[in-house]
């Protein structure tokens, strides 16, 4: 399957389950949401340690991390955890979400309404087609030729997204 | 109801295009394929580059070329995705570019950036020249400068195709004035406010093309001299690349066009100029360009070779049309 066709699939996949896409970078091309870059130093030039998720979306419960993928990859994995371990990477995210207004134009303030509570509800996904197995910090979504779809939660419960079906 | 095909650069810029209106959601959905690889009008239309989307009615004719974009042109970069547009002109299929005119640039020195107004001019130009539309549509955004994405962005777009689709693509539908004018008013606004935009940018220079040819460190043929000299003026459109660093294209082969629509052309045909458009790599030696950046028609290289009556590089000139 495509990777522009897997970042569709996923923006309906959480829409369905009545997410608000916060922000987007296709793996080509262009959409109509707003490119969030996550460095770990602001203030260095250029977009060397820059990390530009595919997708973020939320809804009151959660804020996802998502990648959109034609196929499972290990690199996806490393990357996530790179994020994860990275307490200046997650502060700077939020930063980015604030400084563009997003929680506010989106009503989702008074549900993370500081850095702490916006981390505790951070989450991460991958999205691709093909075979997957468990993973213990991820979440996935998995899509088949016919285009439908089967979520597979995170084993680890603080990365557990429950969503209903 | 006709049976549109949407020819497209990605599935997600055609999902979005597809939704603008709902006598495309029956469309065919085709991804354009590498040079040469597409059905006849398809290659013509990519040859100078890749358009976002391509509309075909069911007989395979072109009714419409769209470009989109989240980046302000601002500056140089104004040029980059001109030439995806301008095949649609020259073969008479109207044309349009979907992007913000001004918007919160993020990073370190965050703040508003402006759109090059010069983008406005060459495209009324262009229109007078083919007698074929091209316009600019604003993707509109919030009063911090944020991009608008509640869907509302898109309303002007949809108007615009509901009114193309109803009056089956004519050319003389009153939409396309509508969009002249407003351009042109834009474009007034802004030179009002940035009177540099109304003239060229310190890249291109208008110069006598003698001066200029004798103020050069190499001769040139007698013939050649005098083919370039038939054009009392040149616009010097000044490359600073390096020979390390020269083999590419963005944005310069797209910004070609615009300065050869502003400054140079009078006719349909890349000769019919009233001042020559030469492009000056003071830096780079002619033999090694040839190697790098190639008259190939198989690759992106060959825009160089389109449209300029010359290239001049430190030694020498090469491809004079």
């Amino acid at each position: 399957m495509r990777e522009d066709l897997i970042y569709i699939l996923t923006k309906k996949f959480f829409l369905k389950k009545n997410f608000t896409l916060i922000a987007g970078q296709p793996p080509s091309g262009s959409d109509n949401l707003p490119v969030i870059e996550i460095k770990t130093n602001k203030k260095e030039k250029g977009s060397k340690d820059s990390y530009i998720p595919d997708l973020v979306v939320m809804n009151y419960d959660y804020v996802v991390i998502i990648e959109c993928k034609p196929r499972f990859n290990q690199g996806d994995i490393d990357k996530i955890d790179e994020i994860d371990n990275n307490e200046l990477r997650i502060k700077n995210f939020y930063n980015e979400i604030i400084s563009r207004n997003l929680l506010i134009k989106y009503n989702f303030l008074n549900y993370f309404s500081n850095y702490e509570i916006f981390k505790n509800k951070l989450r991460y996904c991958l999205t691709f087609s093909g075979n997957f197995s468990e993973l213990e910090k991820i979440n996935i979504v998995n899509f088949y030729e016919n285009k439908s779809s089967k979520f597979i939660e995170a084993k680890n419960s603080n990365y557990k997204m429950i969503i209903s079906e | 109801m006709k049976n549109f095909t949407i020819y497209s650069d990605n599935l997600i810029e055609a999902d979005w295009f597809q939704n603008l209106s709902p006598k495309l959601q029956n469309a065919k959905n085709e991804l354009i394929k590498e040079r040469n690889k597409n059905i006849p009008i398809i290659n013509e239309l990519v040859d100078y580059d890749r358009p976002d989307i391509i509309l075909l009615d069911q007989n395979k004719k072109p009714l419409l070329v769209l470009e989109k974009t989240a980046e302000v042109p601002t500056g140089h970069n104004v040029g980059q995705r001109i030439a995806r547009l301008v095949k649609a002109i020259e073969k008479g299929i109207p044309t349009i570019l979907f992007f913000p005119f001004d918007a919160r640039k993020h990073g370190v020195h965050s703040g508003i950036c402006n759109m090059n107004a010069r983008l406005l001019l060459a495209f009324k130009r262009m229109w007078e020249i083919h007698n074929t539309p091209i316009f600019a549509i604003n993707w509109k955004s919030d009063s911090n400068g944020e991009l608008i994405n509640d869907g509302s962005e898109d309303d002007e777009l949809k108007n615009i195709l509901k009114n193309l689709i109803e009056n089956n693509f004519s050319l003389k539908s009153k939409i396309y004035k509508k969009f002249k004018d407003l351009n042109y008013e834009e474009y007034q606004k802004r030179i009002s406010i940035r009177p540099a935009y109304a003239k060229p940018p310190k890249s291109a220079e208008i110069i006598k093309t003698k001066e200029f040819l004798e103020s050069l460190d190499f001769e040139i043929e007698e013939d050649k001299k005098n083919i370039l000299l038939k054009n009392e003026e040149s616009l010097i459109y000044k490359i600073i690349m390096t020979e390390e660093n020269c083999k590419r294209q963005d944005p310069y082969t797209g910004t070609q066009f615009m300065y050869d629509y502003l400054y140079c052309r009078v006719g349909k045909k890349k000769f019919e100029k009233n001042r020559n458009l030469f492009l000056y790599f003071p830096k780079i030696r002619k033999n090694l360009w040839k190697i790098k950046n190639p008259n190939n028609p198989e690759t992106k290289s060959c825009n160089w070779y389109l449209i300029a009556n010359t290239l001049i590089f430190k030694d020498g000139i090469l491809n004079l049309i």
